[in-house]
């Protein structure tokens, strides 16, 4: 792992109108990392890595992947890989297509496109659906076409909004396994989820955004270790103890109104 | 036994009970669907208060021209054309069952169909459709048609006519929508259950397509009369509506049987369509559609193959890769077929002329120039967001502005070049002009279909990502992604009014030769043809290079809110 920041992050905000999405957020993740960031729904974790993937200019603040401003699109694709919410695949087109498509647009080598391919198609056991239109693929069939195009062009930083999505266990093993993989060759891969098991496994770092603000961040040991009763607690603990209002526990009864409902 | 009785019995009442529940979750269905197209257009208030004033003032002025017409006739000073009315209405009626089809496939797509039916009888589900389509038409067409029958009516001072007029558009309108609702479900009943049907729908289509198109054309070139086409319109049952609308109204002669067949058709053709539909929608509704589409094979996007081995060494990989994606994309889903049918009112601009001059003027192969390269835009650069839709979120994160619009640019030229250049050198034989000028034709219509491309992909670059929605493509069930509400059609206006002023000049010219023009202010018009054919092309060239520029730079900048 080496030291220089392949995504920073510099009091990056969303706003919809009043509605603030992110707040201020500042992250600087060295490449190599994992990192996984978590939150409940609604915290704003697409939304930033919408940001982050360009396709969406943020109010105030900004950003940087692989020392390119996130405001310069031409500049900071070559080094990504994005895998949205819902896959962005053709339903018209079967998998390979989509997936050749996909090697073309990068200027991967014909020869390299094939190999990759035929290598991930297995990987993510789909080489015997891959000819057949992605119309007629299951949720999870479709995920993993999205996945393996995040992926097939060896990007320098991998981002994967809900990657597990729809997968069953044996897909999701190979999910983890992937992105430990790619951790090894020194590619920074920026995990959005709600699996939290799956976080607690791979990443090195973990990120909690609750309402748009970034409430805890650190190792996963380091965060579980700093639950306030001392005890080693899980990762779900820490989640549930900052993502719920501080202010609720205890404070009914000090409630000035003296109502209780 | 008994209790059978009275298990059927209580059937029949739920039955009963549930017709009621029907039509109250089929208003509800329908009123979700007015209030979702409300808020898709997102239309400001200013603009809603606009449009209103304007209906409202169309109405008025409908109503007094009418009011007019009223008065006229009765003082004798005009007679009705019934019979080309008569014609109209048949051609109506035909244009609103084309435009209802279409509203109600692109409703069932907008529909949560799964959800609904696992949550309201099937009935609700059909009154829902209907009261939605029928809803948009009540606005339009029913108000309209009312307001020109009160107008005329009192001009005529025959209340009485009001009355049949009235009856006669409301019949007329539950029939069309009807008629189109059961339609659009046979068609998706084929499609369900037949996989030959299936299979071949595409090139269905596209028959169709071409049949309809070759008949507008032998139409508008004069080879089948109007008249006759006219009488046959006049001949259709639909027309009788006009004979029951008449009977309120004094001094016309209206047929009785036609008047009479009127309400039969009303009275027999509602129960049997909304016995069809029901029926038809049940099946469509119960089966899983099969699976055509199962092909088992893919076609290479990179590498070698017929377009590799032409343009890999020339043009980047990324950039032949949008274009052989496109092409594969329009293989299975011929979505810019569909726009080639726009410019064929423009022939008559082509083969007019060459009737006139018994040979092909000039003019006629601007217009033919025109067509072309104006068909190539719309059809390979016009929507590129609702092309890329599905996909977008990745086409952004990959491709640079240049490749992806270089590319877009690529699919559109490939196609449309040797179709421009080949159909001005084919008429061009029989055109007096010599080689020269004939090549700087083709040269000319080379750089309008590549101008075309450009200022279409340019354009649609700025349609918003929050207004591109699921369309069903006409008679078939494949979904395309395109722009909600004027926006495209505006667009598309701009576009081949660019188009128009790129044009100007080589029209001008020819449309001087002709006329016989020899010479303007001492120059030969042979020098002011060739001298604007040069100047087009110069144009296209400027304006190309104009929009690349305006696109590329909309590429990189598009986000998705
Ligand atoms: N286009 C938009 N217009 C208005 N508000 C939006 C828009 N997109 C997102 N938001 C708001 O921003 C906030 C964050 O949304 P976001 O999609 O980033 O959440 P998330 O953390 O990804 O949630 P989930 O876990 O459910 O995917 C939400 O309150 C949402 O309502
Ligand atoms: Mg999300």
């Amino acid at each position: 792992m080496n030291d220089s920041p392949s995504i920073t992050t510099d009091r990056l905000t969303k706003r919809y109108g009043s509605n603030t999405a992110v707040e201020q957020l500042d992250l600087a993740i060295p490449s190599g990392a994992i990192y996984g960031f978590l939150g409940p729904n609604g915290a704003g974790k697409t939304t930033t890595i919408r940001m982050l993937t360009t396709l969406i200019t943020p109010t105030e603040g900004t950003a940087h992947i692989m020392g390119e401003s996130i405001t310069d699109r031409p500049a900071v694709i070559p080094h990504i890989g994005y895998l949205p919410e819902k896959p962005p695949i053709y339903d018209e087109l079967t998998a390979r297509e989509q997936l050749e498509y996909h090697g073309g647009l990068c200027d991967m080598a014909p020869s390299d496109i094939e190999d990759q391919i035929t290598s991930l198609l297995d990987r993510f056991d789909l080489t015997d659906d891959a000819d057949d239109r992605i119309s007629t693929y299951s949720k999870g069939m479709k995920q993993k076409t999205g996945l393996i195009q995040a992926l097939m062009h060896r990007p320098d930083v991998v981002i994967l909004d809900e990657p597990t999505s729809g997968l069953d266990p044996q897909a999701a093993r190979t999910v983890r396994d992937t992105i430990n993989e790619l951790a090894a060759s020194d590619t920074t891969v920026f995990l959005s989820t709600h699996i939290l098991p799956l976080v607690e496994e791979v990443a090195t770092e973990v990120g909690i955004l609750y309402d748009g603000e970034l409430v805890a961040e650190g190792p996963p040991d380091a965060l579980k270790e700093r639950m306030e009763t001392g005890e080693e607690g899980t990762l779900e603990d820490v989640f549930l103890d900052v993502t719920t209002d501080t202010t609720y526990d205890g404070q009914a009864e000090a409630d000035p109104s003296g109502k209780i409902e | 036994m008994r209790i059978w009785v009275v298990l059927s019995v209580l059937q029949s009442e739920v039955y009963v009970m549930d017709g009621g529940i029907g039509l109250r979750h089929g208003v509800r269905i329908a009123r979700t669907e007015w209030m979702r197209t409300r808020r898709q257009l997102a239309r400001s208030s200013v603009v809603r208060a606009v449009i209103a004033l304007f209906i409202i003032g169309t109405l008025v002025i409908a109503t007094s021209i009418a009011y007019g017409f009223g008065a006229a006739f009765r003082s004798a000073a005009i007679t009705l054309p019934v019979g080309a009315i008569r014609s109209l209405t048949t051609a109506v009626f035909l244009t609103l069952l084309i435009g209802f089809v279409q509203q109600t496939s692109r409703l069932l797509e907008r529909l949560n169909i799964n959800h609904l039916l696992t949550t309201v009888p099937a009935r609700a589900v059909i009154i829902g459709v209907v009261l939605t389509v029928s809803g948009r038409a009540a606005i339009r067409v029913f108000l309209t048609a009312s307001s020109i029958a009160i107008g005329f009516s009192l001009g005529m001072r025959a209340p009485l006519g009001i009355a049949t007029v009235i009856i006669a558009v409301v019949g007329f309108l539950s029939l069309s929508v009807l008629s189109a609702v059961a339609l659009s479900f046979a068609v998706d009943f084929l499609t369900t259950r037949s996989p030959r049907f299936r299979r071949y729908k595409t090139a269905f289509v596209v028959v169709a397509f071409s049949l309809l198109s070759i008949g507008m054309a032998v139409v508008i070139a004069g080879q089948v009369s109007i008249d006759l086409v006219w009488k046959w319109l006049a001949a259709a049952p639909t027309a009788w509506f006009v004979d029951l609308a008449l009977v309120g109204v004094p001094r016309t002669s209206p047929k009785f049987f036609q008047s009479v067949g009127a309400l039969g058709l009303v009275g027999i053709g509602i129960p049997v369509l909304v016995a069809a539909t029901t029926a038809l929608a049940e099946r469509v509704w119960e089966t899983e559609p099969i699976s055509a589409t199962t092909t088992h094979r893919s076609h290479s996007l990179v590498g070698e193959g017929r377009v590799g081995l032409v343009f890999d060494s020339r043009i980047s990989q990324p950039t032949l890769t949008i274009a052989r994606k496109r092409w594969l994309q329009e293989r299975r889903i011929p979505r810019s077929l569909f726009m080639s049918g726009y410019l064929l009112v423009l022939l008559l601009g082509v083969t007019f002329p060459i009737f006139v001059a018994g040979e092909v003027p000039g003019i006629s192969l601007v217009f033919l120039a025109f067509i072309c390269a104006g068909t190539t835009g719309l059809a390979f650069g016009s929507d590129p967001i609702g092309t890329e839709y599905p996909s977008l979120s990745m086409t952004l994160t990959t491709v640079s502005g240049k490749q992806f619009v270089r590319g877009t640019l690529l699919s559109g030229i490939v196609t449309g070049i040797p179709i421009t250049a080949g159909a001005i050198l084919f008429l061009a034989l029989w055109s007096p002009y010599g080689v020269v000028e004939t090549l700087l034709f083709v040269v000319a219509g080379v750089g309008l279909c590549v101008c075309s491309v450009t200022i279409a992909v340019a354009l649609g670059m700025r349609s918003p990502y929050s207004d591109i929605i699921p369309v069903p493509l006409p008679l078939s069930s494949a979904t395309i992604y395109s722009e909600v509400g004027a926006g495209g059609f505006i667009r598309m206006g701009i576009m081949l009014g660019l188009l128009g002023i790129v044009c100007l000049p080589i029209f001008s010219s020819y449309l001087m030769a002709f006329f016989d023009l020899v010479s303007v202010g001492g120059i030969p018009t042979t020098a002011i043809r060739i001298g604007s054919l040069v100047l087009t092309t110069a144009l296209a060239t400027s304006v190309s290079a104009l929009a690349y520029r305006r696109a590329v730079r909309l590429y990189d900048r598009y986000t998705l809110s």
